[in-house]
């Protein structure tokens, strides 16, 4: 085995994305003097670590791929009457957290979120298809993509989805 | 080595610009999670089955990630059967986890520094009776109180990270980052700080690190004998053009990950949260008058519906404390445009408009609402709790000094 000290930086460089996200999250609903039936998981409050990433819409463009867009936050220091939004961006997600929930569950989970594109949940049970929820891929960056903007994959042909594939 | 990698590509986080890997995987074991704790687990009670910090579905996670790793690893060992790479990988292994292990401790040591992790104490809390609070809560105002500790708290953390990154200091960086990771699980363990999995995650790392040194730590320390020295792999570069590549390599990695921990702070020119300017109105206000249908309410301890004081957060939430010194916090919106106060229960989803009047030149601020069809008029003095003793950074040097 040749040692290439390239490609195991890159292999580093790609595996060193982990994090937990709750790091302060009750400490952040307590300092607030939050009551434990007000505590949301999914709350974008998590004061000890900055930036602080919120997710405003969330859009099912088909069965597989969604599309959040999220702002993050660096500095709360001029905010008066709004928010201000040092950054804006867009995040693709292939088969994730939000596959095969309801719209009524995740606005729970989620209420300052928006979400378009999601069927309620009587909707879904009459178009519900076991098979789609079967597979689960690992997405990775593409090779030749700037850091942070990913390649869509394209989806495992289904013939009940007809949506057409969004490019990047 | 099996559980490290899989624990660490398995679980997700937005870096500024790392790529995030974690969060392709995020809903695969979460399901996976789900699944071992409703039917192998039959676990009955609804839990979180999310991957977010001590959630029971971290703790779930964990359990089936060693039983994956010992299931591949006896695999590995039966199937492989060339074994003169070993050394190689150990090596690359070893250099891997000290650098995510540095990652980590740059992350926590400079959210030290800048005084984010440890923030000051909100006015709410600082009005808050020491024994109403959580332990969780209480030591984190305890050390957002005093910067100078949470600096030094700070650099402790990024002393052993600067060390792992170098071969001649590693050893010396792990036993430091071991030191120290000691103490930060006992700290999560003794005040319930709900950060428990990933710092014995961290410490388990700097033990992996030090691992193969323990014999030669136990001759020098207790057999006062030198050391001998490892026989294992180390790469070896023979022509300018490798070394130069290692070098530039490893610079731009180093590089790389301070970048991504640091610009935040640059983005925001935050180094001392402190100091941020905080929104407008924050701060802790003193009711002096509380008027419900034009019937003034005495600041009587029998009052239920009275409010003794309440505070503005800087994340945006209003906070009423009755007269029994309970509190009770609401999201808030403030419009300056059209002086009003947008308060939100909750749980119900009901709001209270206020309109405001604020008097910055006797710190008077005057609130009129109406909440099911009763009116209530309120008037607040902005209290100083800046001045308050838990916030005097002074340092007496002498018994005589405290009380003078």
């Amino acid at each position: 085995m040749k040692t290439r000290p390239t490609f195991f930086a890159l292999l580093s460089l790609l595996l060193f994305s982990f994090q937990l996200q709750a790091q302060t999250k009750i400490i952040a609903h307590k300092s607030h003097s939050g009551k434990a039936g007000t505590f949301n998981i999914f709350s974008a409050h998590n004061f000890g670590l900055a930036p602080i990433v919120t997710t405003d819409t969330v859009i099912h463009v088909s069965d597989s791929i969604f599309v959040a867009i999220m702002h993050e936050e660096f500095s709360k220091s001029n905010w008066r009457d709004t928010v201000r939004y040092t950054e804006k961006n867009k995040r693709y997600y292939y088969r994730h957290i939000y596959l095969g929930k309801s719209l009524e569950e995740l606005e729970e989970e989620m209420p300052n979120t928006v979400f378009i594109g999601f069927e309620r949940k009587d909707e879904q049970n009459q178009n519900f298809n076991p098979r789609q929820n079967i597979y689960f891929y690992p997405q990775f960056p593409n090779q030749n993509s700037k850091p942070d903007y990913f390649h869509l994959p394209q989806p495992r042909q289904n013939k009940n989805d007809q949506t057409p594939v969004k490019k990047n | 080595m099996c559980f490290v990698l899989l624990f660490i590509i398995s679980l997700p986080f937005p870096n500024t610009f790392i790529p995030n890997v974690g969060s392709y995987l995020q809903s695969f074991f979460e399901g996976l999670t789900k699944w071992f704790g409703d039917n192998i687990l039959q676990i009955q009670q609804p839990y979180t089955h999310q991957l977010i910090s001590d959630s029971t579905g971290l703790y779930i996670h964990t359990l089936l990630l060693l039983l994956i790793s010992a299931m591949l690893s006896l695999m590995w060992s039966i199937l492989d059967k060339k074994q003169d790479y070993y050394p190689k990988l150990q090596y690359w292994f070893r250099v891997f986890i000290s650098y995510y292990l540095a990652f980590q401790l740059f992350k926590y040591g400079f959210n030290k520094v800048f005084k984010l992790q440890f923030y000051l104490p909100e006015p709410n809390i600082l009005y808050s009776n020491v024994g109403s609070l959580g332990r969780d809560i209480l030591y984190w105002s305890v050390m957002g109180a005093s910067y100078s500790y949470t600096v030094f708290a700070g650099i402790l953390e990024l002393i052993p990270a600067f060390m792992l990154l170098f071969r001649r200091t590693r050893l010396l960086g792990a036993l430091t980052a071991f030191a120290v990771l000691v103490n930060v699980v006992m700290i999560n363990v003794s005040f319930d700080i709900s950060v428990k999995i990933l710092s014995s995650f961290l410490l388990l790392l700097s033990v992996v690190i030090i691992l193969p040194n323990v014999p030669n730590l136990y001759r020098f320390f207790f057999l006062q004998k030198e050391t001998i020295k490892l026989q294992r792999w180390t790469p070896s570069f023979t022509t300018s053009k490798k070394i130069w590549t290692y070098r530039i390599t490893k610079t731009s990695i180093i590089f790389l990950l301070l970048l991504d921990v640091l610009l935040p702070y640059f983005k925001a020119q935050n180094f001392n949260d402190d100091l941020v300017e905080r929104p407008f109105l924050h701060g802790a206000y003193e009711i002096q008058t509380f008027v419900v249908n034009q019937d003034t309410i005495p600041p009587l301890l029998t009052e239920p519906n009275r409010w003794k004081r309440f505070f503005i957060h800087r994340e945006g939430y209003f906070i009423a404390e009755t007269m029994q010194e309970e509190m009770a916090d609401f999201p808030v919106q403030i419009n300056t445009n059209l002086e009003q106060m947008i308060l939100k229960e909750e749980l119900s989803g009901q709001e209270l408009i206020f309109q405001y009047n604020y008097h910055s030149s006797d710190s008077l601020l005057i609130l009129d609402g109406i909440l099911q069809n009763d009116t209530i008029h309120i008037e607040a003095r902005q209290i100083n709790w800046q001045q308050l003793p838990l916030l005097d950074r002074k340092t007496n040097w002498t018994i005589d000094d405290y009380f003078h």
